[in-house]
């Protein structure tokens, strides 16, 4: 423990411990930044910062607070894992209305066809299904169209049939036909019951502009990880932008990217997706083709915590003031869960507290947690985690501390000499 | 635990006089009449008798085809919750709300420094009901989005252009629910009480006459795009969606008439006694 932290937090001791009804307040620094927090190497300068991209944005500043439930254990989730049993094709009606052998790798396969653009629209009657030339026409089950399917909410593009193929049909090489077709159509096949599946995850689930984020993509089947013989990948950007991604098999099967990420973040709000193909061969030779997606947040970074709090205890609660460093004006928010000790010794979240206001430039923001909602049996050592700044006019995510500040009790007092 | 909380309420209600409204929140789409297109009358009106005064509803209309965070979503259920308890004076708000509605909801009680609104109503809410919420996303919104994105350089935008639906792909809530939104595991609980009702199937046989509540051809659709979910849903929404945030009040065929389960169309109509349980929680 240095100096300066420990003497921070044998000052904040005395602010919270003190019994009695007199204010006390204290000046402190945030613990380090742990591997995982998110914490910007520099800011964005004023003049390319970007516009927000909420409207409306509240000007007067706000504050709230509410008590967590003590038995509830909080935890940062991990980035998402996204896993896929699908895969989409785009097919010319000339090879819908030959046939397009579509390789099942389990009983049960759904398959949507789509219309591009002007292509004619389908309807149930228009579709045949076969294997090895004798036709399956009752495997083609329970057909939908897109009116159908948009009544119950799922709005797919007009002109779309979706269907199951029956299960007692089983698995292999169906051909799947479409007569008086024209133009361009996206097939779709979601497997739900196949052994074969992709999943892609991001190391973080937001990052910098300009920066580097890496990516995970492995292929599956009943025995593990399959080596695919085709990758590829792509990541679009909320405004349309679509950059190639480029994933490389590592030794243990899974494929990683590294990605550079554009300098530039999104004119229009909505997360990043980062797409991944990923082909191979079953036993019997036959192909397999997965899809997969997932998102993240590309944010600039416009403000960082300075890494001093002022912390003051009174009659009404504890409150907490954190100078920010602003590089772009906005309205700017700090959100923090306040832990206390309880009797069993262990540590458990007391109440959770945001404060936001509009900031042109360098400023502060503050946490109050009020007397009553923190549980009356909690003591010291108290912790401030999950740390957060959020930019609210650019819906960014800036800086995160898993555990920010820690105040240990009150030191015994010492007549002796300065330790 | 809902049974305390409820004889706490009442008593701290009894004490203090309450004035207890009701608020129904529609889920994605841009209503101007949601009690007629979107609840149907026969719902509302029958929730509504279980109020002390039965004109203090709201039935909410807003643009919730843009993200939940948008003037028009969240900014505008605020304006109008804002209206109605002052105009009102309610003190003790019950919502209800279905589907992605419960997402515009629990941004407000996630984000309550967002706008300066969100404050004075969260602290009037008793509790959201959320029927069938959306909090984890589904498959089918994925696939409406998604095309190819190898093979067609608009592939990927191809479908629907509601940012709402884009908001709903299963990787998006993820991310907003460990970033943006609180109540699922492992994060913050709401401000308030989120308690859902989750519908677990779809029944459109077309000689049972349980399969026309709530319409048809809607559950003849839902029945389709099951498909593509798991094998516990309400024909839109899985069942660990609908439960993601927040606490179950309960699955629908522990409390609907025969045991019927609530198909997504189901769950905000006035089908198999789900609106006198509403009503007798208001």
């Amino acid at each position: 423990m240095t100096a300066r932290i420990r003497i921070a937090r044998l000052a904040l001791a005395a602010v919270i411990a003190a019994a009695g009804g007199s204010a006390a307040a204290a000046q402190l620094s945030l613990l380090p930044a742990g591997p995982d927090d998110l914490v910007a190497a520099a800011l964005v300068s004023p003049k390319s910062a970007p516009a927000p991209v909420t409207s409306g944005i509240e000007r007067a500043p706000v504050q709230f607070a509410w008590a967590l439930e003590a038995d509830k254990a909080l935890a940062t989730p991990p980035p998402h894992v996204a896993e896929s049993r699908e895969y989409y094709t785009e097919l010319a009606a000339e090879a819908l209305a030959k046939g397009h052998p579509l390789h099942a790798t389990a009983p049960g396969a759904v398959v949507r066809i789509s219309p591009l653009g002007q292509a004619k629209a389908l309807q149930p009657a228009m579709l045949s299904l076969s294997r090895d030339g004798v036709d399956l026409g009752d495997a083609i089950e329970n057909p939908a169209t897109a009116a159908q399917m948009k009544a119950s909410g799922a709005e797919f593009a007009e002109g779309t049939i979706a269907f199951r193929i029956a299960p007692q049909a089983g698995e292999g090489r169906f051909l799947l036909k479409a007569a008086g077709v024209s133009g361009r159509y996206l097939l779709h096949v979601y497997e739900p019951q196949s052994e074969w599946s992709a999943t892609l995850s991001t190391a973080a689930d937001t990052a910098f502009a300009g920066g580097t984020l890496e990516a995970f993509l492995s292929l599956r089947d009943a025995k593990g990880v399959v080596a695919p013989t085709r990758l590829r990948g792509a990541l679009s950007a909320p405004d349309g932008r679509v950059y190639d991604v480029a994933y490389a098999s590592s030794d243990k099967g899974t494929a990683v990217a590294r990605i550079e990420l554009p300098a530039g973040v999104s004119p229009v709000p909505g997360l990043w997706e980062l797409h991944g193909f990923a082909a191979a061969r079953a036993a019997d030779g036959s192909p397999v083709l997965r899809d997969v997606k997932t998102s993240f947040a590309l944010v600039a970074p416009t403000a960082r915590l300075e890494g001093s709090v002022d912390a003051r205890r009174d009659d009404a609660g504890l409150a907490f003031s954190l100078p920010v460093k602003v590089a772009a004006p906005g309205r700017y928010e700090v959100r923090a869960v306040l832990y206390g000790t309880a009797a069993d010794g262990r540590l458990q979240p007391a109440a959770i507290a945001h404060g936001a206001a509009w900031l042109d430039g360098d400023g502060s923001l503050g946490l109050a947690f009020a007397r009553d909602m923190i549980g009356p049996g909690l003591h010291a050592p108290w912790e401030l985690r999950d740390l957060q700044l959020h930019d609210q006019a650019r819906l960014a995510k800036l800086e995160t501390r898993a555990v920010a500040l820690r105040i240990e009790p009150e030191a015994p007092r010492s007549t002796g000499p300065e330790r | 635990m809902r049974i305390l909380l409820t004889i706490l309420l009442s008593l701290a209600a009894a004490s203090v006089h309450a004035n207890t409204g009701v608020a129904f929140v529609h889920g994605t789409g841009h209503q101007t009449n949601a009690a007629a297109d979107y609840w149907g009358w026969g719902f509302i009106n029958s929730v509504r008798q279980g109020l002390p005064n039965e004109a203090n509803y709201v039935v909410i209309n807003c643009d919730f085809t843009q993200y939940m965070w948008d003037n028009a979503a969240a900014g505008c259920l605020a304006s109008q919750l804002t209206s109605f308890i002052t105009s009102r004076g309610i003190t003790d708000l019950v919502v209800i709300t279905h589907s992605n509605g419960g997402n515009v909801m629990r941004w407000i009680l996630s984000n309550p420094t967002w706008d300066s609104r969100y404050p004075a109503i969260i602290h009037r809410i008793r509790w959201v009901n959320a029927l069938a919420p959306s909090s984890a996303g589904t498959p089918l919104a994925n696939a409406v989005i998604s095309g190819n994105a190898f093979e067609s350089a608009v592939g990927w935008l191809l479908g629907y252009k509601s940012d709402a639906v884009r908001q709903q792909q299963t990787s998006w809530m993820a991310h907003y629910n460990a970033n943006n939104l609180y109540g699922t595991a492992g994060r913050p609980s709401l401000p308030k009480g989120f308690w859902n009702v989750v519908g677990t199937d779809v029944d459109p046989a077309i000689w049972d006459s349980d399969s026309y509540c709530g319409g048809y051809f809607e559950n003849v659709g839902l029945g389709a795009t099951q498909l593509w979910l798991s094998s516990c849903s309400d024909g839109f929404l899985e069942c660990s969606s609908q439960s993601a945030a927040g606490y179950v009040w309960f699955y629908d065929t522990s409390y609907m008439a025969g045991s019927e389960p609530l198909s997504h169309n189901q769950s905000r109509r006035q089908c198999f006694g789900l609106d006198v349980i509403l009503r007798n929680d208001v």
